[in-house]
């Protein structure tokens, strides 16, 4: 499939239209037709690849060890002065090309005894090796380690959400300091909460959970969508139905968002996501309640919002603390 | 409120600041995302490879739809608009992890090949597909290779570049299409 192009100034031959779109996307300047072409024609079996393809050598041009391996000879100054041919100019292409063969290859491969971890403030997705996604909230560490039987992996701190590939044949099971949680296929949300406990809240399909040592204290029933459930080593403390799971999941969004929540806990909740310490002094202030949206990444901003929205001061304490008063 | 998911949606109550459905787990981004979702990871192991790379990548790739304005109606052609998304942050974002990954890879003896591949047939077929590239990207014109060169390692705009080389910023376009495109003949009459 090529699209023709005419000739001006030099020789211009024809060029493949996955290229031709790649370049058109990088330099930014698609009018909305022609986001209607490049829709359909990425809807046509194979394009997808070859715009890929196109994306992986745009990148890799765009390092002089594409071009050769002493990047300061090939700097053109005059026109028509060629880049410098040679063999090393293409040392890192063929190496690129390797990397990219392999790599297809190994995929299946990889994930088992791999190790994630956010720090505080930052959120990332993690996809495994059989698609199942973890998206990590703040400051959490997790653990994973898959073999033909089974998939393991352990939340040792934190908070994510589970996106499960059903897989009868091998359970998917996340182990946290408080008792071990079963799948089949599902997504749900572990929260790692004061004192070794553990909330989970299920958002679609069906889980069961055992607290302490995967033999000790017995199994939960079956859990399904909309259930809530908190657990420590010694069994399950509270179970909830009929809960808005979604807005426990919110954060993966970037977004916390509150709708009448007291002071404290919104101060305590934003207080996840930086390493500043917040110190709240204002007991009679704690049945303020906040509505309103954190954007994970931006506490001052939000302080500043509650400052203007609330009786309180926010004080920056010269250790680099943070102290909310009354004002 | 009912704890069935299907009517979870519609029972979802008012929210007090419309913009939190927007960017939450319920809304557009959300929904776009997960229906994309097969596509958009096809597209950054083909490009990236390094599953932790392609992983920040799918993240990246949320956020910034989720941060996104009017993003439904910016969307009207969601898959052109999710591979834009992908193209802008392949090309500004991950610019640094991918100079990293291409340094760890540069040397290409026999070892290497064989430690990628599975079998002697793949890597012979690469060595192939090696030379065959070689040869093909020996035949762009030193236009192509200046103008390629100059937009991609020297990050010139096209203006700069066309003011370099004397000959209008089309042809300056049209000279870094073909190059690309000659380049990607090369791999993907191959695979």
């Amino acid at each position: 499939m090529m699209i023709a192009s005419g000739r001006e100034d030099g020789a211009i031959g024809p060029v493949s239209e996955a290229a031709y779109w790649y370049e058109k996307v990088s330099a930014g300047d698609l009018s909305d037709t022609e986001m209607a072409r490049f829709e359909e024609w990425l809807l046509e079996p194979g394009n997808e690849t070859d715009y890929a393809d196109c994306a992986r050598l745009w990148s890799a041009a765009g390092v002089p060890e594409f071009w050769t391996d002493s990047p300061a000879e090939v700097v053109p100054v005059d026109r028509g002065a060629a880049v410098s041919r040679g063999y090393g100019r293409w040392v890192a292409l063929a190496a690129s090309i390797v990397v990219l063969v392999g790599g297809a290859l190994l995929w299946p491969l990889l994930g088992a005894g791999e190790h994630y971890q956010t720090v505080v403030g930052e959120q990332r997705l993690v996809v495994l090796a059989d698609e199942s996604t973890v998206f990590l909230n703040t400051d959490s560490v997790l653990d994973v380690s898959y073999s033909g039987k089974r998939r393991q992996v352990r939340l040792a701190r934190g908070e994510a959400i589970f996106d499960v590939r059903p897989d009868p044949e091998r359970p998917f099971e996340v182990q946290t300091g408080a008792g071990t949680v079963r799948v089949v296929g599902t997504r749900f949300a572990l929260r790692s909460l004061e004192n070794e406990r553990v909330r989970l809240a299920v958002s679609e399909g069906r889980v069961t959970v055992s607290p302490g040592d995967a033999t000790g204290a017995g199994t939960s029933p079956v859990l399904g969508a909309g259930e809530v459930l908190d657990f420590d080593r010694s069994g399950l403390s509270l179970r909830d139905s009929g809960v808005d799971v979604e807005s426990l999941l919110q954060w993966r969004s970037g977004v916390v968002s509150f709708s009448g929540e007291a002071l404290p806990a919104v101060i305590r909740e934003v207080g996840r996501y930086t390493n500043k310490r917040i110190e709240f002094r204002g007991e009679h202030l704690s049945d303020l309640r906040v509505s309103g949206i954190f954007r994970v990444g931006e506490v001052d901003a939000f302080l500043e919002g509650l400052a203007a929205a609330f009786p309180v001061a926010v004080v920056h304490a010269a250790d680099g603390g943070i102290l909310i008063t009354a004002s | 409120m009912n704890a069935d998911s299907e009517g979870r949606a519609a029972d979802c109550p008012p929210a007090e600041n419309p913009r939190s459905v927007e960017v939450g787990e319920k809304g557009f981004a959300f929904r776009l995302y997960m229906q994309h979702r097969e596509s958009m990871l096809g597209f950054f192991r083909r490009v990236l490879r390094d599953p932790e790379d392609v992983a920040d990548a799918m993240q990246e790739l949320y956020l910034r739809l989720a941060r996104q304005t009017d993003l439904e109606s910016r969307c009207q052609n969601q898959k052109a608009y999710l591979f834009t998304v992908a193209t802008n942050l392949v090309n500004d974002g991950l610019r640094k992890k991918y100079v990293r990954s291409l340094d760890l890879h540069v040397s290409l003896d026999s070892e290497t090949l064989e430690a990628s591949g599975p079998c002697p047939e793949e890597s012979e077929s690469l060595r192939q597909q090696l030379r065959l590239v070689q040869r093909t990207c020996d035949t762009l014109s030193d236009g192509e290779r200046q103008a390629f060169f100059m937009h991609r390692v020297n990050r010139m705009t096209y203006r700069e570049v066309s003011a370099e080389l004397r000959v209008s910023e089309r042809t300056v376009r049209r000279w870094v299409v073909q190059a690309l495109s000659r380049l990607q003949d090369a791999l993907g009459g191959l695979s």
